[in-house]
């Protein structure tokens, strides 16, 4: 059976009685390429690729001129390359195909090992839809094979004064210019990005506001080679996953010579590229908003902020330590104990207080502080305020977090060595070597020591799990605004805004697939849609980053977790290297940048 | 060569449905045999003895409420008491062994105890008397429990070790802790110790006395607190586990008993879960 591609406005537009002409390549099915009159149908010759493959007529419609009896009609809208719109049979990837582990899960995987078992069988329609992807440029030669004899195409006074202007000195010295600034730029970033990831610090790991420099160094880096690839000019070190590859003929007789690669493919780069510039464009312009709005209010703002850090991250905090060590509510605490522990986090309050708590929210620092928040919004974007902000707050809590981790780590504790003394009091002992539990002999002393410790941790465990109770809640009101914080800043830095614009304005130019729909009338005819990208793979990250966030706080793993003892923290690399998707793992060196630039000049 | 039949319902087995196996009959035989004949059951005298045993195990458990009782309500100077009997076990220790005694094992104990004694005494503070006894309680029903099941388990002597521990913590100083928490081990860990020793080596006079002069102190001090009536409660009841039970015990082995390889086999079988 074989198949033709039709192209909708031919059966609509007006003919007289033509020429069918297709073009086929190795591989692929005909692709009808427009209807020619008998006279222009005699500038074009059959090695160039195109064959009639029938005539039309405006009463009876297509007569085919194949020996084939079975024929089916695909009908199509030709692709508008230049607006970038075309077909595909996958969705196109929003991140990085090198990145495509991060989102890994059971059923992706499926669906990626069911495309492989299918690929073989759509090797035709894959040939075929690339050649349909290049309809216009094929119409193009091939209107230029008819009309060469008649009249060179015009130039017009935009696209003379453009190669005008691209031969002058100017703008030879304008070009220079730009590459040095990029190589000096890209310098710089990698090196704060070397510096930021670097082992002994790790100050990625560690506060927001060294994340978000390393991000927007990251993507900084990536720009000349995502720059590189629209504008296809080859980087030098990269080679191209090319999906849909594509031998054109070449035609060297002619001036418009057919590309070389196929353009679709570098289509991704160009909406992750524009994506990141407007996102930072819109980072900033929000940053200006709220900048000012701060620097407006700030008296206000900072006056209410001291009242409120004094009354919840001291008093508050005071009270509740003190109220703990006097037997709260009627619970049967161990005095001493109780004691011993809220005189030692009382100790930590007042210390950290007075050293540097009270300097940070007095209001004239925090007037400082918000100035400089500000500032950054307004230079930088919301986003590095936001980090600020987290940062900020992260140093301030941090005598709750200390508290926490110090009952954390005693409860841990406690709970373990009473997990083994219990194993002693039944005559066992944990072998780790084979990681099971064996009979020991204990001497006598042995166990009459362990029976007292274990006893009296007994008899103490209420005491620290009061305590670890009462400075988890701390924390986690702690860690609420800050995730808050943290998932406003990933919304800004991800948001898939291009994506979604297109989907609005274009929907052809993401495509996520086909369609193939019989037509009502006739039996052989198909109609070919696009089918643009759904929702579901636009927000693939973010759907990923909430199951993680879901995992890392409201899972039974992490009550398990908060149960034993062990501390609960913000795994803030780990989380965000799901929406760092759009960025390569390692930023191109600055030599490689140099090399393709120097060679995209001449 | 043909599988041997077995008596199991679940094998597939290269059998027919009514297959009669040839040693069935001689069983049979057997078991007419065994059940004309009167049942052999354990002597009288033994199972009293066993049962004295467990009683003298128990009065030792009591002996420590004794010593909790003078310590925490009458009040008495434990010093002197305590080191006469760390001497008198030193005594006996160097006399039972001939040899050198081992030095390092009491000094750790004695230091471990001397060393958490304090902690212990504020342990319970804030809790009340009343649920303090309740844990006792329960755990001298688990201690009673664990020696009745396993008689030489270190699961009983840990029981017996945390009972004395929650004790104590209701002690009031430092030192009645301490002797409190040495009574305790001498008298239950090491006089069951020496009194096993001396029936092995049959100083059966030396056994007797320790075992009267344990009853005596016990009986005395339940007297003196609580009056004849609660004393002679207490003995007869006494009386009637130690020499009524073990009647029982050999009826029931007589008439009920299921031991025995032959008259087992036809029994229902229990599963073993493992």
């Amino acid at each position: 059976m074989n198949y033709v591609f039709w192209p909708k406005h031919l059966s609509t537009s007006r003919h007289g009685i033509g020429t069918v002409v297709a073009i086929r390549k190795a591989g692929s099915d005909w692709v009808v390429l427009a209807v020619l009159e008998e006279k222009e149908y005699n500038h074009v010759s059959s090695q160039d690729g195109y064959v009639k493959i029938g005539t039309w007529d405006p009463t009876a419609g297509f007569q085919t001129a194949l020996n084939d009896a079975q024929l089916c009609f695909m009908e199509f809208v030709p692709p508008k390359l230049k607006l970038m719109q075309f077909y595909s049979l996958e969705p196109i990837p929003l991140i990085l195909p090198e990145r495509d582990y991060l989102m890994d899960s059971p059923v992706s995987k499926q669906k990626k090992l069911g495309l492989e078992q299918r690929q073989a069988s759509e090797f035709r329609l894959r040939k075929s839809i690339s050649v349909l992807n290049l309809y216009h440029e094929h119409l193009l030669l091939l209107e230029a094979r008819i009309s060469r004899s008649k009249s060179k195409p015009r130039r017009t006074f935009f696209t003379s004064l453009y190669q005008r202007v691209r031969k002058s000195n100017l703008w030879a010295l304008l070009c220079h210019w730009a590459v040095y600034l990029a190589i000096c730029v890209h310098f710089l970033a990698i090196t704060i990005t070397t510096l930021l990831n670097g082992t002994p610090l790790n100050l990625v790991s560690q506060s927001a506001t060294a994340q978000q420099i390393d991000l927007r160094c990251q993507q900084l880096c990536y720009f000349p080679v995502q720059y590189l690839r629209i504008n296809e000019i080859p980087a030098s070190n990269k080679t191209h996953p090319r999906s849909e590859c594509q031998e054109t003929q070449k035609e060297n007789d002619n001036h418009i010579s057919p590309r070389t690669s196929f353009p679709c493919e570098n289509y991704p780069d160009y909406i992750r590229f524009y994506n990141t510039i407007w996102l930072i464009v819109n980072d900033v312009s929000f940053g200006l908003t709220v900048g000012t709005l701060l620097a407006e209010n700030s008296h206000n703002i900072s006056e209410y902020l001291n009242v409120f850090f004094t009354r919840y991250l001291f008093e508050k905090v005071h009270q509740v330590s003190t109220l703990l060590g006097q037997n709260p509510i009627g619970i049967k605490l161990n005095g001493e104990l109780a004691c011993f522990l809220s005189d030692l986090f009382l100790w930590i309050i007042d210390f950290s207080y007075s050293t540097y708590i009270r300097g940070i929210i007095s209001t004239s620092s925090i007037g400082f502080f918000l100035k400089v928040i500000s500032t950054t919004s307004c230079c930088f974007g919301l986003t590095f305020a936001l980090s600020l902000i987290v940062d900020l707050m992260s140093l301030l809590t941090m005598h709750i977090s200390l508290f926490y981790f110090i009952s954390a780590k005693m409860y841990h504790w406690q709970l373990h060595v009473m997990r083994t003394l219990l194993y002693l009091f039944y005559g066992k002992k944990r072998n780790v070597l084979r990681n099971r539990v064996d009979s020991n002999h204990f001497e006598l002393d042995q166990l009459l020591m362990g029976t007292l410790f274990f006893t009296i941790l007994i008899f103490l465990l209420p005491t620290l799990s009061l305590f670890y109770a009462s400075f988890t809640v701390f924390r986690m009101a702690v860690l609420m605004p800050e995730v808050a914080l943290e998932s406003i800043m990933a919304l800004l830095n991800h948001f898939p805004l291009f994506v979604l614009l297109l989907k609005l304005k274009d929907p052809k130019r993401i495509p996520g697939g086909i369609t193939v729909k019989p037509i009502k009338d006739s039996a052989n005819s198909f109609n070919l849609q696009n089918n643009p990208l759904m929702f579901k793979t636009i927000f693939r990250p973010y759907a990923v980053l909430m199951r993680m966030m879901v995992d890392n706080y409201f899972s039974l793993s992490t009550l398990n977790q908060v149960l034993v003892g062990r501390p609960l923290t913000i795994k803030r690399n780990k989380m965000y290297k799901v929406l760092y998707s759009a960025l390569p793992k390692t930023p191109i060196t600055t030599r490689a940048v140099w090399t393709a630039l120097s060679g995209a000049l001449g | 060569m043909k599988q041997r039949w077995n008596r199991l319902l679940w094998l597939k087995q290269d059998y027919p449905d009514n297959y009669t196996d040839p040693d069935f009959l001689d069983e049979v035989l057997e078991l007419r045999k065994v059940q004309s004949s009167p049942r052999s059951t354990s002597s009288y005298c033994k199972v009293v003895r066993d049962f004295l045993l467990f009683y003298h195990r128990v009065m030792n458990t009591g002996l420590m409420y004794v010593t909790f009782a003078l310590l925490n309500h009458y009040r008495l100077d434990p010093i002197y008491f305590t080191g006469a009997l760390t001497c008198l076990a030193f005594i006996v220790a160097v006399l039972f062994h001939h040899a050198a005694v081992p030095v390092k094992s009491p000094l750790i104990i004695i230091f471990t105890m001397l060393v958490l004694s304090p902690v212990l005494k504020s342990l319970s503070r804030t809790m009340s008397s009343d649920s303090i006894w309740t844990i006792s309680c329960w755990l001298t029903a688990c201690y009673i429990l664990s020696i009745f099941l396993h008689t030489e388990s270190i699961v009983s002597t840990n029981i017996l070790v945390s009972n004395v521990a929650v004790l104590a913590s209701r002690l009031q100083s430092t030192t009645d802790v301490f002797c409190f928490l040495l009574i305790c081990m001498e008298l239950n860990v090491l006089l069951p110790y020496l009194e096993k020793s001396l029936r092995a080596r049959h100083f059966h006079t030396c056994y007797a006395i320790a075992f009267m002069a344990n009853n005596a102190v016990v009986y005395y001090f339940i007297t003196s607190c609580r009056g004849w009536m609660y004393t002679i409660i207490f003995a007869s009841s006494s009386l009637s586990f130690v020499f009524g039970l073990p009647r029982y015990f050999i009826y029931w082995q007589q008439n009920y008993y299921k031991g025995g390889e032959l008259l087992s086999k036809w029994d229902a079988k229990t599963p073993i879960l493992d």
